[in-house]
């Protein structure tokens, strides 16, 4: 019942991603291919190159977790949750680190059409990284809040990474959208 | 079970008598019971009913003559902004929640929806968004004055500075993830609460106009909540997503209307299902084309996100020939529904009690909306009369006509289930009278005035132009529709101060649906026992078996028209399971029911 | 849960000609990433209820001569009052309100709602109800 009701509330997350991606690719086709991206952004491919990689990573290592909380192996889910969750924070960092280089050269949120939808599709999804975190922390403590390890808390860690495996492919699309389409 | 009942009857009327003001107020704060929740929505959606309605008749009365009477044009454009906002997102849209709160979880014998807290926060955010919203008319600027719809550039910081414009941005927002999650919440009720032989094809047609609607708000808020968020961003952060120089100004359009022509069937299709549980009811005769009914409601949703853009033909910028034939085509499901409505009560033996008065109330309104509806989908037409009265009576009769003719008919019909008393038929039927030629002595002179070439949104218009009678019969029409509240809040408080008498589980003699086999009102978690559910109508089965057999026994051999147009699932329904094998047996053509009584 | 799943189906299904006839017309940005995105939504929760619907045995309320002693047992856990759902929703408007009236209400919102988030989700894992 709540793996089912995830689902779909994920899948009105899909339309939540789907109005910022009809925006991007509004907003590129007006703008027109050659002034996109403007001049004055240089965008780090090998550094978001290596931020993703992490990322789509920690959805593996959240899978491991999950067929550990299915044997109702407690110490391995903690264990690979929190290998998720660090994996998590630092494609956080990362992008808080893109986000600092990118100001710097002024490329901003005000500066121009791009720059608004840069910050506005990534930072949305960041958003929802950093929930995420928090989802795994609340997973983490509700496994040493029970007494006993039931399966309704494998299914909060099922639940939990139908939500990452979510966010990782929204990444996927916005990563292929803003780094690689030219 | 009878001992335990009046066990808990006591105790929850002893302890009701001794709660204090401040315990009822936490009860009902704190509730997660659906049918308190459904309760909390639909007063909340009421009032914001008669708050839009309020600001209407203001209107109205600014529009009967020709000059500026009333109010100031500036007030004037957040009178018919929040207007339009209040009805369709804080009445029309929680009332749909409501109703489905209230009835749905009792129509597939589920003890309660499927998270209940989050049920509860989905109310709370609807309240606090719907208020947030309306804050705007207490800030020195006023309220948001863009149109419920808030075209760019319009929208922008530069047109429309006041912090109204940012209050109204907000509070939908908040109260769209309310209704985002209140549709979360239904899909999996229905998906996984359902009680056992309560197969997909024999849910009442109300829940699975549920079902579909749910599915469309999970399509189109989502989009809202977005489009509203960026907005707000480029109102505050300096973001230029929607300036012009980008094609903001279309792309607003088309992701607002990617938002609000499903909207529209949001808060169609559960009224719709509202009357398709009244009709047979009161027809005493089985819905006619079950099946064909469900099909028709999952057409209308699929065509639903493919017609946005007719909203949008005076831009220029959109593709005609395609949103034109989509607008035909889904003209036609409705017309199924029709056709499905009436062969339901074609030769039926009708008895016109205040809820079937609504229902062909809402057959006469509606019907004159979705005509002018397949009219305005033709191009030439809509170039000639958009942003015209025309329009404004249109939208009037489709969601007037649906959304309050079936919540009055819902009210009148289901009151006895959501409180255990039965409102008065005479005032319901002055209400009906007053309200009906109310509606249409506003409603239907206003497509003259719109082929005449009335804007809509104008708040004045001069003497020469011709518009005075009309507008005038208008406005009369419009304070006797105000009017016709009265009888109905008369009959609330009437009814509730006389003694409360014990009602049967089913007040109308032939309900149909689950939620007439408990009691009225449900216990805490709706039902202390459950009938046998062999048909769409188990609550009618359980009252009526004498029926059971002769009527409804599944048809054999089914045809492709049986199952897209037939009967639901009949397994097992009628007879015992063994003289249904029986008969199975056998290979003798044609319906089940022909042979009865030849065993 | 076959129908389920055939809800979702089949309006994604009457979504696969229509994206391709529109872009190809329209050329229109906004609408055709919408409608494939919608088909993405149905596809979703489609194939995720099909599979289930694969994986699982019949469910007494997906068969048409169950019983309703076939449903005894657990239906799940209902709570049966809460306080968190207006904390939450309180702190979620004020966050709200702080984005139109200014940051120092949201930042003052925002540690009230992580509260209330803690508050909700570990309801009945604390005290009277740690098991």
């Amino acid at each position: 019942m709540v793996s089912v009701g995830t689902i779909v509330w994920l899948s009105s997350e899909l339309m939540f991603f789907a109005a910022l991606f009809a925006m991007y690719f509004t907003i590129r086709s007006v703008t027109g291919n050659e002034n996109w991206p403007p001049e004055d952004v240089n965008l780090n491919l090998p550094f978001a190159a290596v931020n993703t990689t992490v990322l789509v990573l920690s959805s593996v290592s959240c899978q491991l977790g999950v067929f550990a909380a299915e044997r109702g192996d407690v110490e391995k889910l903690r264990f690979w949750f929190v290998i998720t969750f660090l994996m998590g924070a630092f494609f956080v960092a990362g992008q808080a680190t893109e986000y600092t280089e990118l100001t710097n050269e002024g490329v901003t949120m005000s500066a121009h059409a791009y720059g608004s939808m840069f910050y506005l599709t990534t930072g949305f999804h960041g958003l929802h990284v950093t929930l995420g975190l928090f989802a795994f922390l609340f997973v983490l403590g509700r496994t040493f809040a029970a007494t006993r390890f039931t399966h309704e808390q494998a299914t909060s860690a099922i639940v939990v990474s139908y939500y990452w495996h979510f966010v990782d492919i929204v990444w996927i699309g916005l990563f292929g959208m803003i780094y690689l389409l030219k | 079970m009878t001992t335990y009942e009046q066990a808990q009857r006591v105790s929850t009327r002893s302890r009701s008598r001794k709660k204090s003001m401040g315990a009822v107020i936490i009860d009902w704060a704190t509730t997660t019971d659906h049918k308190k929740i459904g309760v909390l929505y639909v007063i909340t959606s009421f009032i914001f009913f008669l708050l839009g309605g309020l600001m209407a008749l203001i209107m109205r009365a600014e529009l009967a003559r020709p000059g500026n009477q009333v109010v100031s044009n500036e007030r004037f454009n957040q009178l018919f902004t929040m207007h339009g906002t209040i009805m369709l997102l804080m009445f029309a849209t929680p009332l749909f929640v409501g109703f489905a709160n209230l009835i749905m979880p009792l129509q597939i014998g589920s003890p309660d929806v499927a998270f209940p807290r989050l049920n509860m926060f989905s109310y709370w955010l609807f309240l606090f968004g719907g208020s947030i919203a309306m804050l705007g008319f207490l800030t020195p600027g006023g309220a948001a004055d863009f149109g419920w719809f808030a075209y760019a550039p319009l929208n922008d910081a530069v047109h429309s500075p006041g912090i109204g414009a940012d209050l109204w941005i907000m509070g939908l927002a908040l109260s769209g993830f309310g209704t985002i999650l209140g549709g979360v919440n239904f899909i999996t009720t229905i998906i996984c609460m359902r009680a056992p032989g309560m197969t997909m094809f024999r849910m009442p047609i109300f829940t699975w106009n549920i079902l579909v609607t749910s599915v469309l708000v999970l399509i189109a808020f989502p989009v809202l909540a977005a489009a509203l968020l960026v907005l707000e961003s480029d109102r505050q952060f300096g973001t230029h997503v929607f300036e012009s120089a980008n094609g903001g100004a279309l792309m607003w359009q088309h992701l607002f209307w990617f938002f609000g022509h499903p909207e529209v069937y949001i808060i169609a299709l559960p009224f719709f299902g509202i009357i398709t549980e009244i009709l047979p009811v009161f027809s005493r005769k089985p819905i006619f084309g079950y099946k064909g009914l469900v099909f028709a409601t999952l057409s209308i949703a699929a065509l639903s996100v493919t017609v946005w853009a007719h909203h949008m033909y005076v831009t220029g910028g959109v593709l005609l020939p395609f949103f034109a034939f989509m607008t035909f085509l889904i003209a036609v499901p409705t017309g199924v529904k029709f056709f499905n409505w009436v062969g339901t009560m074609w030769r039926g033996a009708i008895s016109f009690d205040t809820p079937m008065l609504w229902s062909v109330g809402f057959l006469v309104t509606f019907l004159f909306g979705g005509l002018t509806g397949v009219i305005l989908a033709v191009p030439p037409i809509d170039f000639a009369v958009s942003d015209s009265y025309f329009v404004v009576a249109h939208f009037h009769y489709v969601v007037f006509g649906t959304v309050v003719f079936a919540m009055f008919a819902g009210f009148y019909f289901w009151w006895p289930k959501m409180t255990g008393r039965m409102l008065d038929e005479r005032l319901g039927k002055i209400h009906f009278w007053t309200l009906f030629f109310g509606f249409h002595t506003t409603f239907l002179v206003q497509h003259w005035l719109g082929a005449q070439g009335m804007a809509r949104r104008y708040p004045d218009y001069r003497a020469s132009e011709g518009f005075t009678t009309l507008n005038m019969v208008s406005s009369v029409g419009a304070f006797l529709l105000g009017m016709s509240t009265l009888p109905f809040i008369l009959n609330v408080i009437m009814t509730h101060r006389k003694p409360k008498v014990p009602l049967p589980d089913d007040p109308w003699g032939f309900g149909r649906s689950l939620e007439w086999a408990t009691s009225c009102p449900p216990p805490r978690h709706n039902f202390s026992s459950m009938p046998r559910i062999r048909s769409e109508s188990p609550a009618f089965d359980l009252h009526h078996p004498e029926f059971a057999s002769a009527h409804d026994s599944p048809t054999r051999n089914k045809t492709i028209l049986d199952e897209i147009y037939g009967e639901p699932d009949l397994e097992g329904h009628g007879r015992t399971q063994t003289a249904v094998l029986d008969r199975d047996d056998g290979d003798e053509p044609g319906h089940g029911g022909v042979g009865y009584g030849q065993e | 849960m076959k129908v389920e799943a055939n809800v979702f189906n089949g309006i994604g299904l009457f979504l696969v000609p229509v994206i391709p006839v529109y872009w190809h017309y329209s050329h229109d940005w906004t609408g055709t990433t919408a409608l494939a995105l919608t088909f993405g939504l149905c596809a979703l929760v489609g194939f995720y209820l099909y599979f289930t619907a694969k994986r699982i045995d019949l469910r007494p309320e997906d068969d048409p001569t169950a019983l309703i002693q076939d449903g005894a047992g657990e239906l799940g856990f209902f709570s049966p009052h809460s306080w968190w759902p207006l904390i939450l929703a309180g702190a979620g408007a004020m966050g709200f309100l702080g984005i139109t009236f200014g940051l120092w209400m949201f930042a003052l919102a925002v540690p009230i709602f992580a509260f209330a988030v803690f508050g909700f989700v570990m309801e009945y894992y604390r005290g009277d109800h740690v098991h």
